[in-house]
């Protein structure tokens, strides 16, 4: 029986069309589909965070997402957050300047997991580190340095005044 | 990847999605956040899989009659910071953000989370205590049950949890879980619910699912709920309604109902008073 499906996605703004099996979740669509894998598989249970991006604005894990059910949507995967060769966003730089990134690999989820709170929170005051905490849950870092990544969200989320007196002082 | 095959079909009505649920093997397919990972672990099973995910008529939270209906498809996230809810069922808001993370709670549902037949889960707790009913679709139409006997039956085959509709309340209700760490799953949850007629308690994670305690309701009509009346409403409890596991005794679930509870009913009362 052929359970052939005939899909499109808009991926990182780029309109994609291909024949997937009913049972292929979306990670597996970016990464040996599409060749984006700096969305990485940790865990493949839906746990570690590595994998997640934003589907239709809001982030999700992908590995817990059939292709097939995000059909139609637009995906963000972190080769989409900056362009390539240009500049960082916000985010990414201040998480580079307070160390956040260490070993690297649960960096890309975090991007994506964080990049939500950091515009949800746009213009109603910086979350507070309860609250990134609390958003990190889904996100594991086995380099146990989750300091330098909340350091880095609130730089990232600082007045730009306080900001710029940060960097005149490093 | 998921190793077994199963067929998908996304119905573009309600109608046609119970058609398909008809057939042998079907599953329902919302959010996915328990279904996938269970059909990765061969703890579920599917032939086919019909994604109502993209149901306008299964979304929308409203409120008439003093009646809170909330569609299926509400996200947890959605549920959490709906301000209709955080006012009038803030039971049903905490257990819906201390479900799993930020991710999950992006696209696990209401109605997947009181429908999941699986490890307990925080919702059927807290419409326990508020007293709630769900709307099912089925081949014979749409039928209400009370929470308290959905929780015992499930839904039935070929139907589908269509919506949850919560006596709305003022803020006299309130949640607490200790949950474990490294699944985010209840050890164990209480939702309270202090009405004219006296408190409703419901717990889950220490029982075999989500109950609803009329014993400790009974033992604490009328007050106080201090700590020490609440610890003994449970104590008097029978020893074999907890259930031990997970590295935990009996007795050890039995004392953190009675502390969540008691610090649910604390947190409760003061809001009433």
């Amino acid at each position: 029986m052929d359970l052939n499906l005939n899909l499109n996605l808009n991926v990182n703004g780029r309109p994609e069309r291909f024949a997937a099996q009913p049972n292929e979740l979306l990670v597996e669509r970016l990464r040996d589909g599409l060749g984006l894998t700096g969305t990485k598989v940790g865990c493949d249970t839906g746990q570690c965070g590595t994998c997640v991006v934003r589907l239709d604005g809001r982030s999700v894990k992908s590995c817990l997402v059939l292709t097939a059910s995000a059909a139609g949507s637009e995906v963000t995967t972190i080769e989409g957050v900056a362009e390539r060769g240009g500049e960082l966003t916000g985010l990414q730089e201040a998480l580079r300047q307070e160390h956040g990134t260490q070993c690297g690999f649960c960096t890309p989820g975090m991007v994506m997991a964080l990049g939500e709170l950091v515009e949800n929170t746009a213009g109603g005051g910086a979350p507070t580190e309860p609250e990134i905490r609390e958003w990190l849950t889904g996100n594991l870092c086995r380099c146990t340095g989750y300091h330098s990544v909340v350091r880095g969200v609130q730089r990232a989320c600082a007045p730009a005044v306080e900001a710029g007196a940060a960097g005149r002082e490093g | 990847m998921i190793l077994t095959e199963f067929d998908y079909v996304r119905p573009l009505g309600l109608d046609r999605a119970l058609d398909l649920l008809a057939g042998p093997g079907a599953r329902v397919l919302a959010g996915g956040q328990s279904l996938l990972p269970g059909l990765r672990a061969g703890t579920e099973r599917a032939g086919l899989l019909v994604d109502v995910r993209h149901l306008d008529e299964l979304r929308g939270i409203s409120a008439a009659d003093g009646t809170l209906r909330i569609g299926a498809l509400t996200t947890l996230a959605e549920l959490a910071a709906h301000p209709l809810v955080r006012e009038r069922a803030p039971e049903l808001a905490a257990a819906a953000r201390a479900n799993g993370d930020p991710q999950v709670r992006n696209l696990g549902t209401a109605g997947g989370n009181l429908a999941d037949r699986g490890r307990p889960t925080d919702l059927p707790v807290a419409a326990l205590a508020a007293g709630a009913e769900v709307e099912l679709a089925g081949p014979g139409g749409r039928t209400r049950t009370g929470v308290e006997e959905f929780t015992a039956g499930g839904v039935p085959a070929g139907s589908v949890l269509t919506a949850l509709l919560v006596p709305a309340a003022g803020p006299a209700a309130a949640f607490e879980k200790a949950a474990d760490r490294a699944t985010r799953y209840p050890l164990c949850a209480a939702a309270v619910r202090i009405t004219a007629d006296g408190p409703r308690i419901a717990v889950t994670g220490a029982t075999p699912r989500a109950l609803r305690l009329r014993g400790v309701e009974d033992r604490l009509r009328g007050g106080p709920y201090t700590t020490e009346a609440v610890l003994a409403a449970f104590r008097a409890e029978p020893r074999e309604l907890f259930v031990p596991g997970r590295g935990t005794s009996a007795e050890y679930l039995g004392h953190l109902a009675g502390v969540l509870t008691a610090r649910a009913l604390a947190r409760a009362a003061r809001i009433t008073a």
